[in-house]
């Protein structure tokens, strides 16, 4: 049925609709400025579509955004078309997400929110056959079952894979959390105000000790240790993140910690030599060393290598 | 044991090989797809939430095009043993949470190479263009060499074989105890029958549908009583804490059951796996505690614990069995030099000479 050419036009009042309502959602993480000064100058261009609930109350179907912005502007009220409360969940999810497809290039987290939907929405078939194509998604299983797991995600962390503050796999870490332990954790890497490469690998350090030790992640960043370090306000942010970041290693990695900090000691005996720089092996794997000697000219490499070539 | 098949897919170039029709006349109730059908149920199959599970139930009959016989995929950045692989199929019936197969296919059915008499000519082929030299060659890299053996009939065929070739031998590496074709056969030639070991609780909790540990130890002391030369694989050890002490447990168990004399190697290696591995396990089975142990980066690429440790591991094991076999043949796969002498007081310079090593065991 076409739902939408049997639709009422209503004068909705804002504080009637149910925002946290997410039936029908379709995120958008985009800045909403324009949006807003649009609305702002000329109003709500497009009607948007909303649905009586059988028990009263209105839910958004199109246009939420729209609405969103309109009350935050302190507007009260707005034409909407009311469609009926029998359509079923499933055909307005349809309507919502041709709406949107049609276009918008969808982000990762709004894919993963829209997939999540489909699936429970849809027979899976049916979700390869009719929408991953328009969503670009290849019909894998473990694909899917990853976005999917993307999408049980607040929006504030769905925000920050959007604005790539975290990369795709931290927040995929970050859904395998559970809620309690997730929103510590996201107050703390705010707080540390790291870029997206540093929070994952404090987010994959910490939940990699977190199951290691069965303890969880906001019991750790709880230790003494740690917030002895972040309390410390005459640190500068990026020094105390740094601190951080070596206090989690060392707890994941105690036995390479203490090579290196050995192979330094070791080396701060050696000659200087300048321009001359010693390393062990990757994750001091053999007993081999690399001497790397830099030079500026083609002619020193020569002569480099003429005093070296009977080096044994 | 036996393990349950359900759908046969068999590509339309397989479809006139002797051993498609062999194999399909042994899955009397299994549904066989052919052309198209096979296509979609591919198609059905990618689409599960976990393909690699349904897979081990579903098996491929094709045609392997490319070469039979070829070296393991080692790494120059570690000593590798030389082994040489016989390509019989890919994919395999049990599901070992640890599996490194995990993330090395992207075809998650168990595929069996049809074409069995072009595997022979190309082992031929290959061996008498190598002819100096020795060649340790096993079946049991990128599929278990016995698990689909009751419909091949493979093993057999290759213990004819190799009974008469005198520069090669044939190692059929397992965790099943499907030996009994093995035993009704002659022992003859160079051939080592080998089993993956590993301490008990692991064995229980990861190898899914892989033989209990002590049915595959006896299975070792039975092929041992015919004649043949057992081997062990301790890989990947899996050290975590408490659990350490549990491989000396088998290592009582299978010196209890077998005389040292008997068996011709014994390999360990720690855990070590590619990266991704951690996230495809994750996404099948969960978090597994021990892929969340301290790895780093190794030389190869590949996620291992510290040398340290892995040395203490070795070092531990080392001294259990060769309280019962002062003379094992050990060996570690992928290490480096420096651990071979602090792990087991070996110098292991060079795959050559690490492949000299084994290739006396079954010259």
């Amino acid at each position: 049925m076409n739902w939408l050419a049997h639709t009422k036009l209503h004068v909705l009042k804002l504080h009637e609709l149910d925002f946290d309502d997410v039936t029908y959602y379709m995120p958008n993480y985009r800045d909403s400025t324009a949006l807003r000064e649009s609305i702002k100058q000329v109003g709500i261009l497009n009607r948007p579509v909303v649905q009586e609930r059988p028990c009263g109350g209105m839910i958004p179907v199109l246009g939420r955004r729209r609405l969103q912005e309109a009350a935050t502007l302190g507007v009260h009220e707005s034409d909407v078309l009311v469609v009926s409360s029998d359509m079923p969940v499933s055909d307005g999810f349809l309507i919502a997400f041709f709406d949107n497809a049609g276009h918008r290039t969808f982000d990762s987290p709004t894919t993963a929110v829209v997939v999540k939907r489909l699936l429970d929405l849809f027979p899976r078939e049916m979700v390869a056959r009719s929408f991953l194509p328009i969503l670009g998604v290849p019909p894998r299983g473990p694909r899917l079952e990853r976005l999917r797991l993307l999408g049980t995600l607040e929006h504030r962390a769905l925000k920050w894979l959007a604005e790539g503050r975290i990369l795709e796999k931290t927040a995929v870490v970050l859904a395998r959390l559970d809620p309690g332990d997730r929103a510590p954790l996201l107050d703390f890497l705010e707080k540390l105000g790291m870029n997206a490469n540093k929070n994952e690998e404090v987010t994959a350090n910490l939940y990699d000790l977190s199951v290691y030790q069965a303890r969880p992640p906001a019991d750790i960043i709880r230790d003494d240790a740690v917030r002895e370090l972040t309390a410390d306000d005459d640190i500068p942010a990026p020094e105390r993140a740094a601190r951080f970041r070596d206090l989690i290693r060392s707890w994941k990695f105690p036995e390479l910690v203490d090579k290196e900090r050995e192979f330094r000691e070791w080396c701060t005996g050696l000659p200087a030599v300048p321009n001359v720089k010693v390393w062990p092996a990757r994750s001091f794997e053999n007993d081999e060393f690399t001497i790397e000697i830099r030079v500026s000219h083609r002619a020193s490499v020569e002569r480099v290598l003429e005093n070296l070539k009977d080096m044994k | 044991m036996t393990f349950k098949v359900d759908h046969v897919w068999i590509d339309d170039d397989a479809l006139a090989e002797p051993l498609t029709g062999e194999i399909v006349g042994k899955l009397p109730h299994a549904r066989v797809l052919v052309g198209k059908e096979v296509v979609e149920a591919r198609r059905s199959l990618d689409l599960l939430p976990d393909p690699q599970a349904r897979g081990k139930r579903i098996v491929r009959l094709m045609k392997h095009k490319g070469a039979f016989a070829k070296p393991c995929p080692g790494t120059p950045e570690y000593v590798c043993c030389g082994l040489k692989i016989l390509h019989i199929g890919q994919g395999c019936p049990m599901d070992c949470r640890y599996c490194a197969l995990q993330a090395y296919f992207n075809r998650p059915v168990m595929e069996v190479f049809v074409n069995i008499d072009e595997m022979f000519h190309s082992l031929r082929r290959f061996l008498s263009l190598n002819p100096s030299g020795f060649h340790r060659i096993c079946t049991g890299e990128f599929t278990d060499s016995l698990a689909l053996d009751p419909l091949t009939g493979l093993s057999g065929r290759l213990l004819d074989f190799f009974a008469a070739v005198e520069n090669a031998s044939i190692e059929i590496k397992t965790k099943t105890d499907l030996i009994e074709p093995l035993l009704r056969t002659e022992c003859r030639g160079r051939v080592v029958i080998s089993f993956s070991v590993n301490a008990p609780t692991i064995s229980r909790t990861e190898e899914r549908g892989a033989a209990p540990l002590l049915a595959r130890i006896r299975a070792a002391a039975r092929a041992r009583k015919m004649g043949y030369l057992v081997g062990f694989h301790f890989d990947p050890i899996i050290p975590l804490p408490g659990r350490q002490e549990e491989y000396g447990e088998t290592i009582d168990e299978i010196f209890r059951l077998i005389d040292p004399a008997g068996v011709a190697w014994i390999s360990m290696g720690v855990l070590r796996f590619v990266p991704q591995l951690k996230e495809v396990v994750t996404a099948r089975f969960g978090p597994l505690r021990y892929f969340h142990d301290a790895f780093l980066p190794g030389l190869d690429g590949k996620s291992r614990l510290d040398a340290t440790r892995r040395i203490g591991v070795y070092r531990l094991l080392a001294e259990k069995i060769r309280r019962h076999a002062p003379d094992a043949r050990l060996y570690l796969c992928m290490e480096s030099p420096s651990v071979w002498a602090a792990a087991l007081g070996m110098p292991m310079r060079s795959d050559e000479e690490l492949s000299a090593y084994l290739d006396e065991a079954v010259q």
